[in-house]
């Protein structure tokens, strides 16, 4: 949804945050304007219910959820899901007679990348940083590998405790088989995410495969397996990184 | 890069893709650690004959084996067979044995037999143109 489809200029109330979206990486919204009022001045984040949340009520703006599949703006930057021109384009997306006079950034991203201070990106609006608000300030601005990697353990994390149960159905090694593949899988993922600039479902395709790989390499030299049983592995392994990688694409609200 | 999966869809599809992954670590699991299998082994009697040219056979020695020695043996009129304590034949095989004459003349021959065992069995029985031996098998 672009801002321009709301000639209304809707604004979302604040949204209530539970314990459940404070622990994961993932917690979308609808993307739009977030806040009590118009009030002429925009914070700019994803569309994560925890940093809109947080970004409203310790800022007192108006907040633009941009669609970043529920990340925080940090995590989405660092996933390469959005960049400052789509920030950019966003902000232009408003309607001329509702733009804003001042857009608040936070502090790590550089606002000359917005093309603030130019004659020919946003005009006369006026580019602020807001550090102690954002709830990313505190983000290593220079380690997005490190970003990365900590997207992917906490959405290890929260898959974890979704899968603990189903998988300790079938008995402990089930679940510690299954619960050791998406740390495998997180863990390539983060490392890999960054390097690998294809299309999001081909990455997806690349990394699983990967893994398929290493495991059938792995049973076939540690193990003394049955091609069935390596094959019955290899293809849970392959289902949790797919599950996984998919993950790091995003939900939508 | 869109984001095409609802979030409820997600928290409905991961516990049933978690019990597809959590199935296929058990079912490979159950095929690492196959039950112990005692083989199925058949004992077996061996045993050895000498057939003498103008002499009754003897039976010289019986002895209970796992595996089988398959050794073909040129079918014939002499018969060694395995019987029950009523006579009932379990297993038999026929042979033939030739003395050479001449020069290189044969008066006896050593013939190893190999007889599947079976719990009713009690004897052995070798039957040649010259006459008969038993033996009572001990167990």
């Amino acid at each position: 949804m672009t801002l321009s489809d709301n000639p209304a200029l809707f604004i979302f109330p604040i949204p209530a945050v539970n314990f459940w979206q404070r622990i994961q990486p993932l917690a979308p919204l609808e993307p739009g304007l977030y806040g009590d009022f118009w009030q002429g001045a925009l914070a700019i984040s994803g569309n994560n219910a925890v940093e809109v949340a947080t970004l409203a009520q310790r800022s007192n703006l108006t907040v633009l959820a941009l669609d970043t599949g529920g990340f925080s703006l940090a995590d989405a930057l660092a996933l390469r899901k959005i960049s400052p021109a789509t920030i950019q384009q966003a902000i232009f997306s408003l309607p001329a007679e509702s733009r804003p006079s001042q857009v608040y950034l936070p502090s790590w991203l550089d606002a000359q990348i917005l093309g603030a201070g130019s004659d020919s990106s946003l005009g006369e609006i006026q580019i602020l940083p807001l550090a102690e608000s954002h709830p990313g300030s505190l983000r290593a601005e220079n380690n997005e590998l490190f970003s990365v990697l900590k997207v992917a353990l906490r959405l290890v994390l929260v898959q974890s405790a979704l899968w603990a149960l189903p998988l300790l159905v079938f008995g402990w090694q089930s679940l510690s088989w299954g619960l050791a593949s998406l740390l495998l899988a997180g863990v390539v993922s983060g490392l890999l995410w960054r390097l690998l600039s294809f299309s999001h479902f081909f990455r997806v395709g690349l990394i699983s495969s990967l893994l398929a790989i290493l495991m059938v390499s792995g049973l076939l030299l540690l193990a003394d397996l049955s091609t069935l049983e390596i094959a019955l592995r290899t293809l849970a392994v392959l289902l949790a990184s797919l599950w996984l990688t998919l993950m790091m694409n995003g939900l939508k609200p | 890069m869109k984001a095409f999966l609802p979030i409820r869809l997600h928290l409905a599809v991961s516990p049933l893709l978690a019990l597809l992954v959590g199935y296929l670590f058990q079912a490979g699991g159950e095929m690492a650690a196959p039950p112990i299998l005692t083989p199925s082994v058949t004992p077996f009697w061996q045993v050895m004959v000498t057939v003498y040219e103008d002499s009754p056979p003897q039976i010289e020695k019986v002895s209970k084996v796992e595996i089988a020695q398959s050794i073909v043996i040129r079918p014939g009129s002499s018969v060694i067979q395995i019987l029950t304590d009523d006579g009932q034949v379990l297993h038999e095989q026929a042979f033939d044995p030739v003395f050479a004459s001449g020069d290189f003349a044969v008066t006896k021959l050593i013939f190893m037999f190999t007889l599947p065992d079976d719990p009713a069995a009690v004897k052995i029985f070798v039957r040649t143109s010259q006459g008969e031996a038993v033996y009572d098998l001990v167990r």
